[in-house]
């Protein structure tokens, strides 16, 4: 029971200090250098005492990533300056959880939208159960449940403890679903990569909890490189929680992060997230710029991965959690919800990679924008060659709120078989002055109604998420759109 | 910004554009020190930008690298076989009030018919209308040339040989349509580059009707610029046959501006050519403008065939409606692309845009990219596009009362572009189109027979 | 209760109501009629404080208060409702959440405390029984794919629950057959009440025979061109609003 108590000392120990999100917490970081170059990954490496094939991986990924320097993708509706890679630090652990600084440096602002939000860290393990992961900057602190999900033999750990006592499984999946030269961040990942969590379910185990990490970026200047793999064996089943929250500073901070999934025959992993990473202020100073590779292969027959997405965070966000249906009769799914207020940017979507027969996919995304915000959706349907009777059903609908935020849907469809059938549509509206005149009449005020309605027309995705973050992220809802009205 | 980054680029050595001083002396209104200028100007710009690579984005779907490696030249005046008849070539219908006939991209006397010299409609070729009433012209010319990264349109602009200028005057009624057939007669790889030109004054109304057609054994391109100004309250309605021949790469790129209330219609029928792009431009710059573009595809073997559109909201009030359809057959490659942009002050337009495309065999591919780009909120827009196969329980309904599985997939066909079809109001052109897909569809069925 | 001074008020320019004077004493129940376009609909819009609807002169008095300076939730929670001629439909939100939303709007407002999904249910239910309003309807998204009368009785269940001072009824009985009507009308009635005051709104005399009125005014051209008893109601149904329009024309 210890690590259980761990966790929750550590965790009560954040929460009775003030630690609510905003807050940079004071922790005496065993801190690499800034810059990146060889000497840094080998440097990583050695801290965390990494075998060899890993470091030469590394090694690997960060010789092309130097090389493809002017490869930076451009493609996506997004803009920002150029980001200099030399001046950030790549490693940061945490000694010890120690004292915090004061409450007074926190913005009050920032604080206040924390408390109406109410994240429940502690507040998990008595929710439902969920086992808690806390990855502090880069390196996990702790992990709860543990014995009980050991009984079922489910692997639940940090990436870091997986590569000591997993090897085989680490270096099996590592970069099999996304290899290190998959995209540019992908490769940066690959080679800096310092902490994130590790799954495996075995053969015909159905997790017995829903499986929670929340990520933060702490220390200032710190990418946030996390990379994790989940590996859901024949016929299990494990339902994935990823909530993300960051301190607000007023320099952007970069998060590149790697998720991979793989899930065998008849296997299924769900996968949630809530992102309300920090999106700067309302002139666009500070904020994340998340630039994610999420991708799963069903690689079974009957397999199914399902992404549900609650994007509300971040300058920035760039991330297309896919699916490569490769198994026979295999299923994806792709639910999001990607609210952009203020400055914030995003262009996020899904690519389904229909290979075997008689594979599904369904892909619900609405985008809301607000104030100046730009929100894309971009998502690749690709029915290949084998893929007979392959279905595909996307529905992409946004919403745009006030007059100076733009709202775009940029799909790729690609049939190569013709029994395969792709349906798409896609609508573009905004909030009527009935709807918002119907709810005042009845008493609300306009921000209310806003976020009731807008929870209206999220309620697809909603619906998909696990009931713990149902209610987390319809608050989300409202909370991000606070000011877009009026 | 990326011009410097060679794998977006495709770099073509065509012999014509070598000569372009040579080639340049023979062109429509040579000596005109503008134009001279502005030919220059364009080559400049072409050997600049080069041609798109798939890295570009809106080539990601049409790979121009094997096109890159023939050998165009330009077609030399008087190729061609004079006994060669076109009078039926044309999708105007005998009605037409004038027909103009380009072989090889430059104007046919012999083959043109004027029509009846009409109060406030002025039909000229380009070479003419250069000579004429080059003031007319040259805004015109002028407006589209300094576009970036349009490769093919530069090339056009420093090349154009000739073409047809129609003005329009204010208020007046074109009640019969102005026939164009561009044909192509050619013994080797040569490249024809028409520019038109459609000036439709305020409240007027105009239609015309296009055709492409090729006869010649050899390879040969085809690069028409189009240009259509639509002015307030007028009404220009635009229907285009491409059915070049099985050798013909055809890049055709049509711009259309509408002023307030103008209304655009146009229908695009793609069924010839081994590589066709028709790229269609509208900006609705007008309050109240209303742009319709209808359209079907047709594929088989290795065509590859592409329609690119992007309707432009850039004033309040304006709508939209966009319907293609494609059959595709054999190793065909189908692309539609299809963008629907609302520009930030252009509140309550209404733009939508359906595309749907049926795959008859298991080689065919289907692209297609319906894109939506919103800046203003108070929207109603929406895309859809889908694809798939025939119906095979309608097919077993139809086989049931007694069609054969011919009949019976001819019928499901002409069923899924009927649609569009029978959205085209004039009857000789629906008429004309009707024979095309009926031509199209027993080749289809023989072929089929004959198992290649 | 309601005091009402020579309402000028404008939409898009162009002037609707040209002038109205009216007072509605606490409990009274008046019924305005009028040939369509007279302005009664933006006579409701404007009490409700839709924006858009400009008034250009005259005052309205509520409770003592100005109203015209409250915002539409302010106006709402000082206990004005307005049963809409078309209620909107709001796509993903079910019913009890709509309503749950409102009624703590209010209860906030009033400084009581918010009610959660349980208490709420118990609230609704004996309401509902009483306007034939099935659990599925609530859960359902609010008005869309609802019957006109679905969407009527989903407006007076609102009343009920909301509770309001001063009611506006825009043409509640449009599109009702008999059976529904009178299902809506009880509903109305159950909620009449010495303390509480409505304004009718009607093109036919047909619902006032369920909703008998203490007055009725006459509604052509922004103005209020006759007032009297219940029995200006079928005088009007028999002579139609030609005379009484016509008159005002000339």
């Amino acid at each position: 029971m210890s690590a259980v108590n761990d966790t929750t000392d550590a965790v009560e120990a954040l929460n009775e200090t003030g630690y609510k999100y905003g807050f940079v917490t004071d922790i005496e970081a065993d801190t690499a250098p800034k810059g990146l170059n060889e000497d840094i990954v080998r440097f990583i490496s050695a801290k965390k005492g990494e075998p060899e094939w890993l470091l030469e991986w590394r090694l690997k990924a960060y010789r092309l990533w130097e090389r493809q320097q002017d490869e930076e993708p451009g493609w996506a509706k997004v803009s920002y300056p150029p980001i200099d890679y030399q001046d950030a630090y790549y490693y940061s652990a945490p000694k010890s959880v120690d004292r915090p600084k004061s409450l007074d440096e926190v913005d009050p602002e920032l604080l206040a939208t924390y408390e109406k939000l109410g994240i429940p860290l502690h507040e998990q393990e008595m929710l439902a159960g969920v086992a808690v992961d806390a990855v502090f900057d880069s390196v996990s602190v702790a992990t709860t449940f543990k014995e009980e999900l050991e009984k079922a033999g489910v692997l639940f750990c940090s990436i870091s403890e997986a590569v000591e006592k997993y090897p085989e499984l680490v270096r099996r999946y590592l970069g099999s679903v996304v290899p290190y030269s998959d995209n540019f961040y992908a490769t940066l990942n690959s080679a800096v990569f310092t902490d994130g969590s590790f799954v495996y379910v075995p053969e015909g185990v159905r997790c017995p909890m829903e499986l929670s990490t929340y990520f933060r970026i702490n220390a200032a200047n710190t990418g946030q490189f996390e990379r994790t793999l989940i590996i859901a064996d024949a016929g299990s089943y494990v339902s994935y929680l990823e909530g993300c929250t960051a301190p607000m500073r007023d320099e952007h901070q970069l998060h590149a992060a790697v998720v991979e999934l793989v899930a065998l025959d008849d296997a299924e992993i769900k996968y949630s997230t809530v992102q309300n990473w920090y999106p700067g202020d309302e002139e666009g100073r500070g904020g994340i710029y998340n630039f994610v590779t999420k991708r799963g292969a069903c690689r079974g027959i009957r397999s199914k991965i399902s992404w549900t997405q609650v994007e509300t965070g971040s300058a920035i966000t760039w991330k297309y959690p896919s699916c490569i249906l490769q198994g026979d009769h295999s299923v994806g799914e792709f639910y999001s919800i990607a609210i952009t207020n203020n400055r914030q940017q995003a262009d996020t979507g899904t690519k389904m990679l229909h290979v075997g027969r008689n594979t599904r996919s369904t892909i619900i995304s609405k985008g809301i924008s607000a104030g100046r915000a730009q929100s894309t959706y971009r998502g690749l349907v690709r029915m290949q060659g084998k893929a007979g009777n392959a279905r595909n059903f996307t529905q992409c609908d946004s919403l745009l709120i006030g007059d100076r935020c733009g709202a775009h849907t940029v799909p790729y469809i690609e049939v190569k078989n013709r029994s395969a059938k792709v349906e798409h549509e896609a609508t573009t509206s905004k909030i009527s002055d009935d709807q918002m005149m119907y709810c005042r009449q009845r008493g609300m005020s306009a921000e209310e109604a806003v976020a009731l309605i807008v929870n209206g027309f999220c309620k697809e995705v909603l619906q998909e998420l696990p009931m713990e973050f149902a209610v987390e992220a319809q608050k989300l809802v409202g909370l991000s759109l606070e000011g877009s009205v009026g | 910004m990326r011009v410097q980054d060679m794998s977006r680029r495709i770099t073509a050595e065509f012999p014509f554009v070598e000569r372009f001083d040579e080639v340049a002396a023979g062109l429509p209104g040579a000596g005109l020190h503008w134009l001279d200028a502005l030919r220059r100007d364009s080559l400049d710009a072409f050997n600049r930008v080069a041609l798109p690579s798939t890295r570009v984005e809106a080539w990601k779907y049409t790979n121009l690298k094997d096109f890159a490696k023939t050998p165009f030249d330009i077609a030399v005046s008087g190729e061609g076989d004079p006994s060669v008849d076109l009078d039926g070539a044309g999708a105007g219908g005998p009605d037409a009030e004038h027909r103009l006939v380009f072989l090889n991209g430059r104007f046919d006397a012999g083959r043109s018919r004027a029509g009846s010299v009409r109060e406030g409609l002025t039909v000229l070729s380009l070479g003419e209308a250069l000579r004429r009433q080059a003031q007319v012209v040259r805004p015109h010319i002028e407006r589209l040339s300094p576009l970036e990264d349009e490769a093919l349109l530069a090339l056009n602009t420093a090349f154009m040989m000739d073409g047809c200028v129609v003005v329009v005057d204010d208020g007046a009624t074109v009640d019969r349509p102005i026939e164009l057939i561009f044909a192509s007669d050619t013994r080797s790889p040569t490249s024809a580059h028409p520019r038109n030109l459609v000036v439709a004054g305020a409240g007027s109304r105009v239609a015309l009707t296009e055709t492409h057609v090729g006869i010649g054994p050899s390879e040969y391109w085809s690069n028409p610029v189009t240009e259509v100004v639509v002015a307030a309250g007028a009404s220009v309605v635009h229907r285009k046959v491409q059915r070049e021949s099985p050798r013909a790469y055809h890049l055709a790129n049509t711009r259309v501006t509408l002023a307030e209330r103008g209304t655009y219609r146009a229908f695009l029928m793609s069924v010839g050519a081994g590589l066709s792009r028709c790229e269609i431009e509208a900006r609705l710059e007008g309050e109240g403008a209303d742009c319709r573009l209808d359209g079907i595809y047709l594929a088989r073997d290795r065509q590859h065939t592409d329609i690119t559109t992007r309707i432009v909201h850039a004033e309040p009030g304006g709508s939209s409606r966009q319907l293609f359809k494609g059959v595709l057959d054999g190793r065909s490659h189908g692309v539609f692309q299809g963008q629907i942009s609302v520009s930030p002050d252009a509140q309550r337009p209404d733009g939508h845009q359906l595309n749907k495309t049926l795959l008859l065999s298991n080689e065919a591919e289907i692209d297609t990219k319906p894109d939506l780009e919103i800046y203003a909120d108070d929207v109603k827009s929406s895309h859809g596009a889908a694809a798939g196969q025939l119906d095979e329980l309608e097919s077993f309904y139809l086989r049931s009362r007694g069609l054969d599985a011919e009949e019976a997939r001819q019928v499901l066909i002409r069923a899924f572009i009927a649609e569009v079809v029978e959205a085209v109001e004039d009857e000789p052109f629906r008429n004309h189109l009707n024979a095309s897909i009926d031509g199209w569809l027993s080749h289809e069925a023989a072929a089929r027979e004959t198992g290649t | 209760m309601l005091e009402i001074r020579n309402l000028h008020a404008r939409v898009d320019e162009r002037a609707v109501l040209k002038g109205i004077d009216l007072t509605i004493a606490r409990g009274e129940i008046h019924a305005v009629m009028g040939p369509n376009g007279s302005g009664k609909s933006t006579l409701a819009y404007v009490l409700a404080g839709r924006e858009g609807y400009e008034v250009t002169e005259g005052t309205v008095h509520y409770q003592g208060t100005d109203l015209l300076d409250l915002s539409v939730e302010e106006r709402a929670r000082e206990g004005i409702f307005l049963a809409f001629q078309y209620p909107v439909e709001i796509p993903g939100v079910a019913g009890t959440t709509f309503l749950r939303t409102a009624v703590n709007a209010l209860r906030k407002h009033r400084g009581e405390k918010e009610l959660d999904a349980m208490q709420f249910v118990k609230f609704v239910r004996e309401k509902q029984a009483e306007l034939n309003i099935s659990d599925d309807m609530l859960r359902r998204p609010v008005n869309v794919g609802f019957s006109g009368g679905e969407k009527k009785r989903n407006e007076i269940l609102q009343m009920a629950l909301l509770e309001p001072k001063f009611a506006m009824l825009d043409e509640t009985d449009s599109g009702l057959d008999i059976d529904a009507l009178k299902t809506v009308a009880d509903g109305i009635n159950a909620l009449r009440d010495p303390a509480r005051s409505m304004l009718v709104i009607t093109h036919y005399q047909r619902l006032l025979d369920y909703i008998v009125p203490d007055r009725v005014h006459v509604l052509a051209h922004g103005r209020i061109v006759k007032s009297g008893g219940k029995e200006l109601a079928l005088e009007l149904e028999k002579e139609g609003y030609g005379a009484l329009a016509g008159a005002e024309a000339a």
